[in-house]
């Protein structure tokens, strides 16, 4: 046998890529979902255009049908992501083929790079595929192109976000039931956690505020500013793929700060009366889509790399366990 | 070429590996013997690198495993166990899934995958899916899986293990073929005298101890000193025999059937004269004296029943 020129390609993207993808059953789940999203995309049409009270159409009228798709697909992507990546690993580790590979030249982060990256672009086709039904809003214009792709490129960091953690559980765990479950467990206390914690503290110091009214001197600690930081507060916020997408439509809509349909018009509801330092000039509230982004990409590759090291049969370096040795030896 | 060095390995309070230590050479057909938790599939899972050990080291051409598992990755091949199957793929598929592993793509990962299916005798099941190959087939295109990056050594993890007599002969024959192209092939079973028929070398491991090392003709010659001696002297005279026997400090154990003495004698050839010469010369009546045909099964079981009269390492 002769040994052939050696290439850097990804094996497991690779055989996904040729071999999987072209099987029947990835475009017969595409088909379901578009399938799916038809009907609704046209209720809400159709529903948005009977409803509205204006003579003619205007694209802030057909802004909505956006904003609901939009909000219908991130629903739909935020049940079937985990579903699709929490097998990924898992599945190897039942069909035993995991430590196979493992002992092949790949490393555990290529592995793991390969893995996420198939579902990634299967995930993201699913995305583009819909594209078409986005599309309808430039029917009655107002609504670039361009701000069509900000919108996908929201979806892509969305799901790319939520990947990792199906990917995540399913390095840790053995089958992919569990693995599953755990993935929609994270995911909804996550959700959960990130948007609502900055409301709740809000409120709380709201409250305290409101209760210490005629004694403010003396608490004046607990509602200062500088104290318990509003920005500190709401960039808990920006690490939710849902708020960033809220924002992200916002922007291309156009609302403005204190316009309650968005999250800056949220903000300023219960912000501005309490941490009076919350304005529209506000950084946060001015890049509150890119530090979003920036922030889930990074935690996505925080994930993936903690899924490789997971994965690494023989963690650590190879220090001599003199310890454990010496135990054996007593017991012997 | 393989150095296993005081191997240790615990799983909770299960001590698997107890001081493993075991030196294989290039070229060998290896056979890795013990009973199920003998300690046979933790050894090779951790010479592949895919366990780490608790204590002791793995050195392949002198080189760490685990300090440079990638680059020794490229010497080793491994079948586990199990098959380890993408039931999707067909078999031509399913090598160059992993010939692309090592880095080989394209014609070359073609040309390679014909070649192994022709060497594992598949080349008729190339575009039949993995998953309706018999176990025999799947265990061949498992073998050939293994030899994908052309590694000079190859574990294979009881390969024979549920394989009818006509797949386990395809097999034993595929490995006399590929260990005639010199490489190094550790392959573990339970069953001795299966080893013994192909293998060059063997070792018994038993309780995660490697208790026997040696060549074939070392284990045939061990395991013909492992089975008793009979010896038949005149019934009246069995007090005096036992005297005589429990004096001599080869002898393990006697058992008598009437006149029939069973003798457990760990010396050697002119030990055994030495003793039956005492005998006579003390006009002990013998009527017959020999060793009972032994066994590499009878050994095996000698040995991890911890009735072992058998030579340690050599």
């Amino acid at each position: 046998m002769s040994k052939p020129k050696k290439n850097k390609t990804n094996a497991v993207l690779y055989k996904e890529m040729t071999i999987d993808m072209k099987r029947p059953k990835i475009m017969i789940i595409m088909l379901l979902i578009n399938l799916f999203l038809v009907p609704i995309s046209f209720g809400f049409f159709l529903g948005i255009m009977f409803s509205s009270v204006e003579a003619t159409c205007s694209y802030r009228v057909l802004a909505w049908y956006l904003i609901a798709m939009v909000f219908v697909e991130s629903t739909l992507l935020l049940f079937l992501t985990p579903a699709i990546t929490a097998g990924s690993i898992s599945l190897e580790k039942e069909r035993q083929t995991l430590d196979v590979l493992l002992t092949t030249r790949m490393t555990p982060w290529e592995i793991i790079k390969g893995k996420y990256g198939s579902d990634f672009i299967f995930l993201s086709l699913m995305v583009i595929s819909t594209f078409p039904l986005l599309a309808i809003v430039f029917i009655y214009g107002g609504i670039s192109f361009f701000q069509l792709l900000y919108i996908g490129l929201a979806l892509l960091v969305f799901i790319g976000f939520i990947s990792c953690f199906g990917i995540f559980f399913s390095t840790l765990t053995k089958n992919t039931i569990v693995s599953v479950i755990l993935t929609y467990l994270f995911i909804m206390i996550y959700f959960s956690v990130t948007f609502s914690v900055p409301w709740v503290i809000q409120m709380i110091i709201a409250m305290i505020n409101e209760s210490l009214y005629y004694d403010k001197n003396m608490f004046a600690w607990i509602t200062d500013p500088h104290f318990i930081n509003g920005d500190f507060l709401m960039l808990l916020g920006t690490f939710n793929p849902i708020l960033m997408i809220f924002d992200v439509l916002g922007n291309t809509m156009g609302y403005n700060f204190g316009d309650y349909t968005s999250i800056k018009g949220m903000i300023s509801l219960c912000g501005t009366d309490v941490l009076p330092h919350f304005t529209e000039k506000n950084i946060l509230m001015k890049l509150w889509t890119p530090i979003s982004m920036v922030e889930m990409v990074l935690i996505s590759l925080g994930v993936l790399r903690l899924s490789a090291a997971i994965l690494n049969p023989v963690k650590g370096k190879n220090k001599q366990k003199k310890k454990t040795v010496s135990t054996v030896k007593q017991q012997q | 070429m393989i150095e296993i060095k005081h191997l240790y390995k615990r799983y909770g309070r299960f001590l698997a590996l107890n001081d493993f230590s075991l030196n294989v050479a290039q070229g060998e057909l290896f056979g890795f013997v013990g009973s199920n938790g003998a300690g046979k599939t933790t050894t090779m899972r951790i010479c592949v690198g895919l366990l780490k050990a608790d204590g002791g080291q793995v050195l392949i051409d002198g080189k760490n495993m685990l300090r440079n598992h990638r680059e020794l990755a490229e010497k080793v091949g491994y079948v586990p166990d199990y098959f380890g199957v993408y039931k999707s793929l067909s078999a031509s598929e399913y090598l160059h899934f992993f010939a692309n592993a090592y880095g080989i793509y394209g014609k070359d990962a073609d040309k390679l995958s014909a070649e192994l299916l022709d060497l594992v005798n598949l080349t008729h099941k190339k575009d039949s899916d993995v998953n309706g190959l018999s176990r025999g087939m799947k265990q061949r295109l498992c073998l050939a899986r293994g030899l994908v990056h052309n590694p000079d050594i190859l574990f294979l993890d009881e390969p024979a293990s549920g394989l009818d007599p006509k797949a386990r002969y395809e097999l034993k024959e595929i490995l006399k073929n590929l260990s005639s192209m010199g490489k190094t092939i550790i392959i573990s079973s339970h069953i001795l005298p299966e080893l013994a028929e192909m293998c060059t070398s063997v070792g018994i491991i038993d309780k995660g101890h490697l208790v026997l090392q040696g060549s074939i003709e070392e284990i045939h010659r061990a395991a013909a000193m492992s089975s008793p001696l009979n010896l038949t002297v005149n019934e009246n005279q069995i007090d005096e025999v036992f005297a005589i026997l429990q004096s001599n400090p080869y002898v393990q154990k006697v058992t008598a059937q009437g006149s029939i003495l069973k003798i457990v004698f760990t010396g050697t050839k002119e030990d055994e004269g030495k003793m039956l010469a005492s005998l006579v010369s003390s006009n002990i009546g013998v009527n017959s004296f020999y060793r009972e045909e032994g066994s590499l099964e009878s050994l095996f079981m000698q040995i991890v029943s911890g009735q072992s009269a058998a030579p340690k390492r050599s």
